[in-house]
């Protein structure tokens, strides 16, 4: 049956920026910095995606060694086989819409941890939901959020004295998901900064500054008021200013998410230094039409796809553009997986574990967890079995991102979880490195050390090769390619070498 | 560190810190600080009221039962004693149907070249007629101006409400039991609306019955595509986890019975085609036989173990009536819809005190009574525990009451369409003659303004609550989540929101609206000053505002700061000269200027924080 749409969505009324193309660029050397030291310089950023409604893991990402269990387990939403796209590792494929994610992946800018869920899982999205923010176990109920108890944890004197002169920028800002989210609830206050239109309208809002609370309910919600109203006037237009200093150069496709992820680049690259942003892309709870019945490749699962994919590419782009992706992890979520038979409404239900994306320059690219496995004989009620706790990931990324070195996350998760390396070893005589990126007239391989040789090919990304050749590494480990033919673009230089293959993409102005 | 607690248990925890104070936070204080707060409350009986019932208690009981405060409210109250008030606040009021007041926007020619289909004259009602017919081209945008009609409807009976508390009931229901009704279209729209409002006064377990058979739920929460192979579980769980019985670990229901109330449910469906194009209103949904599950569908303990027996043909439609049954018949469901009622109505935060000498016995007046809100909400709101000192005053209002006490206060008088060219604001004065329109007076009896209604939904919609798009099946969050409640309502991009709605007295009332487009409202200042037993002084005039319409004292900083804008230059004597002299005379014009400075300042006491709690 044909479904229209009734549309009553209107998009807000957002005025046009105004444009001073001046767009931030950072010295290319990484930030090194501890994360929260202060806001007056840029720093490490996190990036939380938020998945909402339940993302199907196994449309996502495809055990290609269960093609047939699979078929026979959710033909109804089952990806056809000449569709999915083959990640090149560990018999795993990718939903057909994420091509940009195949192509970080490529890059070893993707880092995927599969079956990442946590024991007795709770089917209910709002339990389950709350207990990915929370960090809690299916029986605890916890009434704060791990970024919440993290930001209060480095600032104890969160919210009075914010923002101060070390700290101008708000700690942390929330884009999506109408409405602060228990995530970013801390003990004793919220601690994110809410904006869909940081460039609308604003005025100070009128507040006593003198009042005497009374010390009852009603006092407790009057200083609340007062004390959002304060912030939102302060914060406000260090928001606004960044906001209008830069335009991304590599526009998002129009919708929500997009917007989102506008307001987000704008604001990084406009030089505000918070550190961790949330962005939300809802629809998940494809309990029905997950798929469109004449082709399993389109329908609502695969533009949720769609709208990741492109989305997290873009955005990298940009802040390879500027020069800011080494500052940058992000990491998706979402409260739980679906069912791994099929319903017969063309959808699933809800699930259990299901694969985590975390995307960033430097991420070990080790594919974490065993493919899926599907039980012989599997019926609808049987689901997943967790690999990895969830806390393990935001442990990880608390101890080896945010503030590394200084193993805050079990006080923040209240016990210690075990932990993957996150980030590829910083030794760079073990990596290929290309540079300058942008390149101008010469392009610099920085060489491992344990290689002597190579064959590189250069390719633009239609596929059309521009260049090729052997290479011997002097002692110094570096080999230089001249640019001077390149027209203006993108390239991959792909080298083959004694232990492998690896992509280098560069740009070329 | 992080405190494990048990839901049922939780330590309360205050959110806002010593707002001026430079010292290390300390949590334990803070936690003890919350906890004497709310031990501040001293009575926990549910027994009648009997103490004074003036001006306070009634402002607190209105504040609680209309949505928005305003004088006309209180002065229906003015001479009635408690029990006189619940029986006028417990009245419903009429329900009548959306008309067409979109021919603004689309004349019956437009609309006929569009939709391929004739439109209802201006004035008339037009659910009975489908928008378009099936043979419509393809459209981006699907209905617009029928929606806009609706929506604009139902905020008018709302602005007009009278002193009952059924559109605050409406409201209620629709927060525990939402769609997004306006998927299916509008007839769909209409017919959730519709048994909402009229559910308010009856039974809530029939209430749930009649809504699972409801279209937009029926498409919300995929009970129509289910399937009896493996059916669908989405409404068979919120069913219960949201609208009867309540979460784990209250409610003990399995997973088991999660599939079972599912198997019992497949086979329910709605001719889309004929909701949304044949003529009349009924819902068009109907039962599929040979999608039924037929077998037997076996409970857990929390259902007392019981069996529904599969019934084959047209009699599985039966199965709903057994599980509707089975669900009324735990002794959670009754607690479960008092905690809520109480939740809204009188606090968000549950203690065990509450629990055992409120929600209990509440729950036995409610299965007691056929299962009745109106009954419960006659105990509690007459009840000692009501009217305690702490109760009043300590909830943030949400969007809706914040708008509409606004407007409804000010008695909005007359409205000009406006709008933004992408240069320059253009603002037209309507008269009887022009071709888009043919009602342009706004009084308090006929609100009709299509682009008024639109406005307003807009405003809410930035505040974070737009009737009719929950954000999802749980409602909207200020209502349940847990620990922050009503204060999520306030957040750095809707305060900004709540300000901008006030702030935009200054112009007259613009809100943003469909296409650039916003109403202009103007109010007769004369008509307000006139409801002030002593305007001419400023300090008076405040101080019986504050009295009326605020949950707190304003500072006395405050007030000075805002007699200095409104008087400027202007000495207190002076001002009490012009004032008088407008008030004697009205039509004066050289008494203009006390228009704008009203308009400047009035509407910052809108933005007051003491404003925004009831």
């Amino acid at each position: 049956m044909k479904r229209r749409s009734f549309l009553h969505k209107l998009s807000h009324a957002a005025a046009a920026p105004i444009v001073l193309p001046n767009i931030l660029q950072s010295a290319l050397a990484q930030h090194a910095g501890s994360f929260l030291s202060n806001t007056n310089e840029p720093g490490r950023i996190l990036v939380l995606i938020k998945l909402d409604g339940g993302n199907d893991g196994l449309n996502t990402i495809i055990p290609l060694n269960q093609l047939s269990e699979l078929n026979a387990a959710r033909p109804h939403v089952m990806l056809p086989e000449d569709s999915i796209i083959n990640l090149g590792r560990s018999s795993l494929g990718l939903h057909p819409e994420l091509t940009g994610f195949k192509s970080l992946f490529d890059e070893q800018r993707l880092k995927i941890i599969q079956n990442v869920g946590y024991e007795q899982p709770d089917f209910s999205h709002f339990r389950s939901m709350d207990i990915w923010q929370s960090a809690s176990d299916y029986d605890e109920f916890l009434n704060s959020g791990w970024i919440g108890r993290y930001i209060e944890g480095e600032h104890p004197n969160w919210p009075t004295t914010y923002p101060n002169e070390n700290y101008p920028d708000p700690l942390s800002i929330e884009l999506g998901g109408g409405g602060s989210s228990i995530l970013f609830t801390g003990n004793q206050s919220f601690t994110s900064y809410l904006t869909t239109n940081p460039d609308g309208f604003h005025e100070d809002i009128l507040f006593d500054q003198n009042a005497n609370y009374p010390d009852d309910n009603v006092g407790v919600k009057l200083r609340y008021i007062d004390l959002v109203k304060h912030q939102s006037n302060e914060y406000s237009s260090t928001v606004k200013s960044a906001f209008e200093q830069a335009i991304p150069k590599h526009e998002y496709e129009e919708s929500d998410f997009g917007e989102q992820f506008d307001i987000m680049t704008r604001l990084i690259l406009g030089g505000l230094n918070t550190r961790i942003y949330m962005v939300t892309l809802a629809g998940f709870d494809t309990h029905d039409t997950q798929v469109d019945p004449s082709d399993h490749t389109k329908g609502e699962h695969a533009y949720l796809m769609k709208e990741l994919n492109e989305k997290v590419l873009t955005f990298f782009q940009n802040l390879d553009e500027a020069g800011r992706s080494d500052d940058v992890l992000c990491m998706t979520f979402s409260e739980f997986g679906r069912t791994i038979v099929s319903n017969g409404s063309r959808g699933t239900d809800h699930g259990t574990a299901a694969p985590l994306f975390i995307f960033g320059n430097r991420v070990n690219p080790e594919i974490l967890g065993q493919n899926p496995v599907i039980p012989k004989g599997v019926r609808w009620e049987d689901n997943l079995t967790a690999e990895f706790d969830y806390r393990s990931i935001y442990a990880t990324v608390i101890d080896q991102w945010l503030t590394p070195n200084e193993s805050k996350s079990e006080s923040i998760l209240g016990r210690t979880f075990d932990q993957f390396e996150l980030l590829r070893s910083d030794n760079d005589a073990d990596r290929w490195i290309l540079f300058p990126n942008p390149v101008n007239d010469v392009i610099t391989i920085g060489v491992p050390k344990n290689i002597s040789s190579f064959y590189y090919q250069i390719y633009d990304l239609t596929g059309r090769l521009h260049d090729n050749g052997n290479a011997t590494v002097n002692p110094s480990k570096v080999y230089r390619i001249s640019a001077n033919n390149l027209k203006t673009g993108y390239y991959l230089a792909s080298i083959r070498h004694q232990n492998g293959n690896e992509v280098l993409k560069f740009y070329k102005e | 560190m992080s405190k494990k607690t048990k839901q049922n248990q939780q330590t309360p925890i205050d959110l806002v810190a010593d707002f001026y104070s430079q010292e290390k936070l300390d949590l334990d204080q803070i936690v003890r600080a919350k906890k004497a707060s709310i031990q501040s409350v001293v009575n926990y009986s549910l027994a009648p009221y009997t103490g004074n019932f003036g001006f306070d208690q009634k402002k607190h009981l209105l504040n609680r039962t209309m949505v928005g405060l305003c004088k006309r409210h209180l002065d229906d109250l003015e001479n009635l004693n408690l029990q006189s008030a619940l029986d006028l606040i417990l009245t419903p009021e009429l329900f009548d149907e959306p008309v067409n007041n979109y021919y603004h926007q689309l004349t019956s020619a437009e609309y006929e070249e569009l939709y391929n289909n004739e439109d209802v004259p201006a004035g008339d009602p037009f659910i009975n007629r489908p928008y378009a017919n099936n043979s419509s081209a393809e459209l981006e945008q699907f209905g617009h101006e029928r929606y806009t009609a609706i929506v604009s409807w139902v905020n008018q009976r709302i602005y007009k409400q009278n002193t009952s508390i059924h559109w605050k009931l409406f409201v209620f229901l629709h927060n525990l039991v939402p769609t997004r009704c306006f998927d299916l279209g509008h007839k769909a729209a209409f017919l959730y609306i519709k048994l909402l409002f009229e559910a308010c006064f009856g039974s809530y377990k029939e209430f749930i019955y009649q809504v699972t058979l409801d279209p937009s739920m029926l498409d919300f929460l995929n009970l129509a595509l289910s399937q009896k192979d493996t059916p669908d579980e989405n409404y068979a769980r919120e069913v219960q986890e949201l609208f009867t019985v309540g979460k784990r670990p209250f409610a003990q229901f399995t997973e088991k019975d999660v599939r079972e109330i599912a198997r019992a449910l497949v086979g329910w469906t709605y001719d889309y085609e004929k909701l949304v194009f044949s003529e009349g209103t009924q819902s068009h949904v109907f039962f599929q036989d040979h999608n039924h599950d037929i077998g037997d569908k076996a409970f857990s303990s929390f259902y007392n173990n019981q069996t529904i027996k599969g019934k084959s043909g047209m009699d599985g439609q039966e199965e709903l009536q057994e599980v509707v049954d089975m669900l009324f018949d735990t002794e959670e469901s009754g607690i479960y819809l008092c905690r809520r009622l109480y939740q809204f109505f009188v606090y968000p935060v549950l203690t065990p005190e509450i629990e055992s000498q409120i929600i209990s016995p509440l729950a036995q007046v409610f299965r007691d009574n056929d299962h009745s809100l109106v009954a419960v909400l006659r105990v509690l709101l007459g009840s000692e525990h009501f009217y305690d000192a702490a109760i009043p005053n300590s909830i943030i209002k949400p969007p809706i009451d914040f708008n509409m006490g606004m407007l409804k206060e000010l008695m909005i008088t007359e409205g000009h369409r406006v709008y933004w060219d992408g240069k320059e604001l253009h603002n037209e004065q309507f008269t009887p003659n022009h071709p888009a329109f043919l009602e342009v007076e706004i009084d308090q009896t006929t609100l009709s303004y299509n682009l008024f209604g639109q406005s307003l939904h807009w405003s809410c919609y930035n505040q974070g609550m737009q009737l009719f798009t929950p954000p999802n099946v749980s409602g909207w969050p200020a209502f349940y989540q847990e620990p922050v409640y009503d204060m999520f309502w306030i957040n750095s991009s809707t305060i900004k929101s709540r300000k901008q709605a006030a702030h935009w007295f200054r112009w007259g009332l613009w809100l943003y609206s469909y296409e650039d487009q916003g109403v202009s409202l103007k109010y007769d200042l004369f008509r307000y000053l006139s409801t002030y037993q002593n305007p001419a002084d400023f300090e008076d005039f405040i101080e019986e505002f504050n009295q009326r319409l605020c949950g707190a004292a304003i500072n006395e900083s405050t007030v000075q700061m805002l007699k200095n804008e409104l008087l400027g230059n202007l000495n207190d004597m002076h001002w009490e000269e012009y004032i008088t002299a407008f008030l004697d005379d009205p039509s004066n014009d050289s008494l203009s200027s006390i228009q704008w400075r009203f308009d400047n300042v009035l509407f910052r006491f809108f933005e007051l924080s003491v404003y925004h709690i009831h």
